[in-house]
C-alpha cells in the first residue's frame, strides 16, 4: 500500500509537471525610438526647390516716372516651430552695392539702392493645416518694418529713384530678417497642399539715364528657427 | 529480440526499486501529505492549460534579447513615403504548445517628449505609427502555421496618405496602428496541429513586425516605445 501511495504521488507530480511548465511565458520585446527634428522648408509653388528668377526687368526702357515692376516671386514656407525668414543679396554682376542714385552732376550707374525690395502681396495663410490658418486665419506673421509694400510701391514724381522703404542695399551681403512668425505647419509633409504659407516678394526700379549695361544678382532666402 | 527486451525491462524495474529503497524513509514519513499535495497540484495542472496564459518554453532556450531599432530623424519628405523600422522577434515554441495550438499577443507602449511647444500643431502619437506583420515563419515543421490577425496583415510602408498626412487607420480599417496594441491584442494564431515531423524540442517562431510613421511636420521632440510579443495557449 505504501508503495502504491508513493507511486501515486510520483505519478501525480509527473502529471502536474507539464502544467507547471505551461505556466511559463515565451515572449520577446522590441524597443524603438526616433526624433522629430525642428524642420523648416522653403519651396516653390510646385513644392520643388526654389531656384528661379525673383524678377526679370528685361530691357529698362526709360519713360516718365514709371516704375518697372517685374512679376513678383511667390514661394511656400513650412515649419514645425517658430521661424524667421531672412534674405541676402549677393553675386552682383554689372551692378554695385550702394545707396540710391540721387541728383548728381556725375555719371550714375545702377546700384542696389536703386532697386526696391519687399512683400508685394499679403501672406496667404489659408491652408487648412496651417496653425491659426484656414478661411479665417488668426495667426500673425510679422513683416519687418519697411519690407511691406503690399499697399504698393512709392510713387515717382521727380524722375529719380523714389523713396523705397527697403532696397536690395538693405539686404546686401548679410542675412537680413524680413519676416517671422509662429509654427506654420500643423501637420503634413512637403507635398501637402494645405500646410504652408505663401509669400510673395518683388522688386522694382525706375528706368533712368544711367550707364548702359546688363546687371544681375542673387537673392538668397533662408528660413530658420526664430531667435537664432 | 524478445529476450533482449525483457532484460532491459528488468534493469529498469531494478533501478526503480533501488531508488524507492534509497528514499524509502522520506516517503514513509510524508506519505500522507504527499498524496494531498499531489492532489492539489494535480488540480492546478488541469487548470493551467485552460487558463490561456500558459506556454511551454522550448528546452535550452536562452533568455530572449530585447531588439532595439531606431527611426533616426523623421524629416518631412515630399513623396509621402513614411519612415519605417522592422523589429524581428524569435519566440521559442515547444512541441507541446505547437501541438495544442497557440496565439501570439502583442502589447505596446509609446511616449513622446516634446522639444518645442506644440503651438497648435500636431504631435506624433501611437495612432500615427502604422504596425503590420510582414513575415511569419517557424522551424516547427509539420503542418504548423500561424495566421495573422485582421488588420495586421499588411506592409505599413506601402501606405501613402494623400497630402502627406496620417492615413485614417486602425485595425478596424485594415491598417493597424500602435494604438491598437496599447491594451494588448492578438496578432497571430496557430491552430492545433499534429506533431508530425516536428522536432522533439519544439522550434522557433520568427515574426517580423514593421512600424512606419509618415514623415510630417510633427512637433519637434523624441519618441520611443516598445512592442512585446507573448506566445500563449
Amino acid at each position: 500500500m505504501k508503495r502504491l501511495g508513493i507511486l501515486l504521488s510520483a505519478a501525480a507530480v509527473l502529471a502536474i509537471l507539464p502544467g507547471i511548465v505551461l505556466a511559463q511565458g515565451t515572449s520577446g520585446t522590441g524597443t524603438f525610438g526616433g526624433t522629430v527634428p525642428t524642420t523648416f522648408s522653403i519651396a516653390n509653388t510646385s513644392n520643388g526647390s526654389l531656384a528661379t528668377a525673383l524678377g526679370t526687368f528685361s530691357t529698362l526702357t526709360i519713360g516718365r516716372n514709371v516704375l518697372s515692376t517685374p512679376t513678383p516671386l511667390s514661394f511656400r514656407l513650412r515649419s514645425n516651430a517658430a521661424y524667421k525668414l531672412t534674405a541676402q543679396v549677393g553675386s552682383l554682376v554689372g551692378i554695385t552695392d550702394g545707396g540710391p542714385s540721387g541728383v548728381s552732376t556725375t555719371l550714375q550707374a545702377i546700384k542696389t539702392g536703386d532697386i526696391g525690395f519687399g512683400f508685394t502681396t499679403a501672406v496667404d495663410r489659408s491652408g487648412l493645416s496651417v496653425v491659426g490658418g484656414g478661411t479665417s486665419p488668426t495667426r500673425t506673421d510679422s513683416i519687418v518694418n519697411g519690407f511691406d509694400v503690399i499697399a504698393g510701391w512709392p510713387s515717382v514724381t521727380t524722375g529719380h529713384t523714389p523713396a523705397f522703404t527697403k532696397t536690395l542695399h538693405d539686404i546686401y551681403a548679410a542675412d537680413t530678417q524680413i519676416m517671422s512668425g509662429d509654427r506654420i505647419s500643423a501637420s503634413g509633409d512637403n507635398s501637402s497642399g494645405d500646410n504652408f504659407l505663401t509669400v510673395t516678394v518683388g522688386i522694382a526700379t525706375l528706368p533712368q539715364y544711367m550707364a548702359p549695361g546688363d546687371f544681375s544678382g542673387t537673392v538668397m532666402f533662408t528660413i530658420a528657427a526664430s531667435g537664432t | 529480440m524478445a529476450h533482449i527486451s525483457i532484460k532491459v525491462r528488468l534493469l529498469v524495474e531494478k533501478k526503480v526499486r533501488n531508488s524507492i529503497i534509497t528514499n524509502g524513509s522520506i516517503f514513509r514519513a510524508k506519505h500522507g501529505f504527499g498524496l494531498i499535495l499531489a492532489a492539489v497540484l494535480l488540480a492546478f495542472s488541469i487548470a493551467a492549460p485552460g487558463s490561456g496564459k500558459g506556454v511551454q518554453a522550448a528546452k535550452g532556450q536562452p533568455a530572449l534579447a530585447t531588439q532595439t531599432v531606431s527611426f533616426g530623424p523623421v524629416v518631412p519628405g515630399r513623396l509621402g513615403a513614411p519612415a519605417s523600422v522592422t523589429v524581428p522577434f524569435s519566440l521559442p515554441i515547444s512541441r507541446a504548445t505547437a501541438v495544442l495550438g497557440y496565439r501570439v499577443t502583442a502589447i505596446s507602449s509609446f511616449a513622446f517628449t516634446p522639444a518645442a511647444p506644440a503651438a497648435g500643431g500636431k504631435s506624433v502619437t501611437a495612432a500615427d505609427l502604422l504596425v503590420g506583420v510582414t513575415s511569419v515563419s517557424s522551424t516547427l515543421g509539420g503542418s504548423s502555421s500561424a495566421a495573422i490577425a485582421t488588420g495586421f496583415d499588411y506592409d505599413p510602408t506601402a501606405v501613402r496618405a494623400a497630402g502627406g498626412t496620417s492615413a485614417v487607420s486602425g485595425a478596424a480599417t485594415g491598417r493597424a496602428t500602435l494604438a491598437d496594441l496599447l491594451p494588448g491584442r492578438e496578432i497571430l494564431r496557430a491552430e492545433k496541429t499534429t506533431a508530425g515531423a516536428m522536432p522533439a524540442s519544439g522550434g522557433t517562431l520568427t515574426v517580423s513586425v514593421r512600424i512606419a510613421v509618415p514623415t510630417q511636420f510633427f512637433t519637434p521632440g523624441s519618441f520611443s516605445g516598445t512592442i512585446s510579443l507573448i506566445a500563449s495557449q
